[in-house]
């Protein structure tokens, strides 16, 4: 049972990751511009963010940079309807992307622990992935933008979910 | 054993891991371009790669490095023969598929593809990092952050690379993915003479790529088009960009393998689009959105004061330069000037006004192109006209059809809801009505029915005003942001077409 809800909670922040993703690249594409700019920003912030994160040493953060990551995916998109165009904001939504990306390396750090496999791990994580991507992208084809900003904080919401009672399995251990 | 000599011969894992994670952002790139040129080109498939993609990572993720390495070594040297001919046997066995008529041609392209490329990559990162828990005996949580931090480090550069040295030479791109995949295959093989012959092979790979490529994409384009030969092929950021000939030199403009321009069809496109139009507003200042081909520049130009032209990927409009000067007449046109943008972008940061906007695009198969068919561009665009200004768009469908009127997501409706004016012209040579839509429309219908007249196709053509339109438009929906719908309209979503091309070959 425990070894399970490890294997969804992975599961779960590869479904998050993958919306949130995408969600930024939409938010940038559609108020921003259209050019590799805008797709390639979101790929090297969302890298250099997740590389940051792995080297965070601080426990229980978790939900912060969760919550965090969520208040500014939300501050970018308000931002972009306030300011639409302007190429002149883009080094503040990179700070974005790239704080949102904190919990991505965070997370791997924290999970190996609760994974005999480090295998197991990166494999549930990459199938959430997956699985987020083509939810996403395929409800954007189906329902519009409007998905873009109910997916991340739904996913999320799931993860924090799972987080929280996969510490409860854990004596010592805290999200 | 294979990580002592590793870390002894000064090869450490921290490279093999950083040139597999720089691997696997190339390789995402690369086989992007190839599954676009053979599949039909949209998100859709996009969509279905990028899928198959991720989940060759995870394939990769549960498959056990050391067992394969030390029973199945054939494997890597199968993986590195098929990746090195990747260019030209991908698309041969395309093109084999279509020939004998194997059905379930984008399964099996996408499991190819999933198999081949990014497993050898992702098989690496586990192995690693238990390689460094047990050898090391440091903590868990340490091991991980150093092993997937130096990946990612990899995967950082691979995007700088693409964009920088992606966008001056493609092949130089993929002699440095060989260059890493040698790097790794030195590490597999536990042998440094591998480096020895794999780093000149990989350095000759920047000269032969395009000739691979060049082989692979004529016969391909052999089973797609038998009339055409490939005359020049160019990569862009955005597009592969291919340009057919005929034996009576007629030629063909393909981007990501479907055809955007003809020299002898486009001619009644070009002239509803952009003639017309600029023909019943002379002296007007004009701007085309999506060049492509340059041929609506030259239609455009011959009554208006100005053109403009704002086109997303330079690539196209110089191989345009090149291989389409005599179908566009851009040489003639004295009064044209280029931006290279986003067309939102363009329009959403300048202050400019025009008396008329063409949109000259790609159809809406991407979702990057349908946001300029949505009614939050319409308005954008509508912004930027002068008071008396006009946009002029194509639909696709002839107006009143039974495939319009199967048709939910449509332009007519969309214009209606951003437009009080408009006149939709339905063009029996183009196959597809057009659209001349205005705050305060310049010219009525009588006059667009005289010019058709004057020009000898009314009759044929057929003009509709709003009243004739909007009893049509109960049952169908505006294309927004907030409904893609035409996305999926006019991609091959079907069943069939997504398992299977035969049925679209001639």
């Amino acid at each position: 049972m425990r070894q399970a809800i490890y294997i969804i909670t992975a599961f779960t922040a590869g479904l998050y990751f993958a919306t949130c993703q995408v969600g930024y690249f939409i938010h940038m594409e559609f108020n921003l511009s259209s050019t590799f700019v805008s797709y390639y920003v979101v790929i090297g912030l969302w890298i250099l963010g997740s590389l940051a994160g792995l080297f965070i040493k601080l426990r229980k953060l978790s939900p912060l940079l969760i919550l965090g990551g969520l208040a500014t995916f939300f501050l970018h998109s308000f931002m972009l309807h306030k300011f639409p165009y302007n190429m002149r904001m883009l080094p503040l939504y990179m700070l974005f992307i790239f704080l949102s990306a904190l919990y991505s390396g965070y997370f791997f750090r924290w999970a190996r622990r609760d994974f005999k496999s480090v295998k197991s791990l990166f494999f549930h994580e990459n199938n959430g992935f997956l699985c987020g991507y083509v939810i996403a992208v395929g409800e954007l084809l189906l329902h519009g933008q409007l998905s873009q900003y109910i997916l991340p904080p739904a996913t999320a919401a799931v993860h924090l979910l799972l987080l929280f009672v996969s510490s409860r399995y854990q004596s010592g251990k805290s999200l | 054993m294979t990580y002592s000599w590793l870390t002894n011969r000064g090869l450490t894992y921290k490279s093999i891991l950083f040139c597999a994670g720089m691997n696997l952002i190339l390789v995402q790139y690369w086989t992007m371009k190839e599954y676009l040129l053979v599949l039909d080109s949209s998100e859709v498939t996009i969509l279905l790669v990028a899928g198959a993609f991720f989940a060759s990572c995870s394939l990769g993720f549960v498959l056990p490095f050391k067992r394969i390495q030390q029973n199945f070594k054939w494997l890597f040297t199968l993986l590195c023969i098929a990746q090195l001919s990747f260019p030209l046997l991908f698309k041969e066995i395309a093109s084999a598929i279509c020939h004998y008529e194997i059905p379930h041609f984008t399964l099996i392209l996408l499991g190819f593809g999933t198999l081949v490329m990014s497993p050898l990559y992702t098989i690496l990162l586990p192995y690693f990092i238990e390689r460094q828990e047990i050898d090391t005996s440091i903590d868990h949580g340490n091991a991980l952050p150093i092993c997937y931090g130096i990946e990612l480090g990899g995967g950082l550069i691979g995007v700088c690379l693409i964009l920088t040295l992606g966008r001056i030479s493609f092949p130089a791109l993929v002699a440095l993915y060989f260059l890493n995949l040698s790097i790794i295959m030195a590490f597999i093989y536990e042998s440094r003479k591998i480096l020895l012959a794999a780093i000149p092979i990989s350095l000759c790979y920047w000269f032969i790529y395009l000739p691979l490529d060049h082989m692979g994409s004529r016969d391909f384009y052999r089973y797609e088009t038998p009339d055409y030969n490939l005359i020049a092929s160019a990569q862009s950021i955005y597009n592969r960009i291919d340009v057919l000939q005929d034996d009576k030199g007629d030629k063909l403009l393909l981007m990501n393998g479907r055809e955007y321009f003809n020299s002898t069809d486009l001619e009644a496109f070009n002239e509803c689009i952009a003639g017309i139009p600029s023909a019943l507003m002379p002296g007007s200042r004009l701007l085309i959105v999506g060049t492509g081909s340059l041929s609506s520049v030259y239609h455009a130009s011959r009554f208006a004061e100005s053109v403009e032209s704002v086109e997303l990927d330079p690539q196209v409009v110089k191989i345009s330069m090149d291989h389409f000067r005599k179908y566009s007449h851009i040489d003639e046109v004295k009064n044209w000037t280029l931006h290279i943008d986003d067309a939102k972008h363009f329009l959403g940061s300048t202050q400019k006004k025009y008396d008329l906007i063409i949109i000259d695009l790609v159809p809406p198969i991407y979702v990057q192109t349908a946001l300029l068919y949505t009614r939050e561009f319409y308005e954008l665009a509508k912004q930027h006209l002068s008071p008396q200004g006009v946009l002029s768009i194509y639909t696709g469908l002839l107006f009143g059809t039974e495939s319009y009127m199967d048709t939910v997501n449509t332009p007519e409706c969309t214009i209606d809801a951003v437009f009080p004016e408009y006149l939709v012209l339905n063009s029996d040579a183009a196959d597809m009505a057009f659209i001349y839509a205005s705050p305060d429309l310049p010219f009525k219908k009588q006059e667009l029915v005289a010019h058709l007249k004057s020009t000898g196709t009314y009759g044929k053509d057929e003009v509709f005003e709003p009243a004739d339109v909007r009893p049509t438009l109960h049952d169908m929906k505006v294309i927004s942001m907030d409904n893609l719908g035409i996305v999926l309209e006019w991609s091959p979503w079907d069943f069939d077409p997504l398992t299977s091309r035969l049925g679209d070959l001639p």
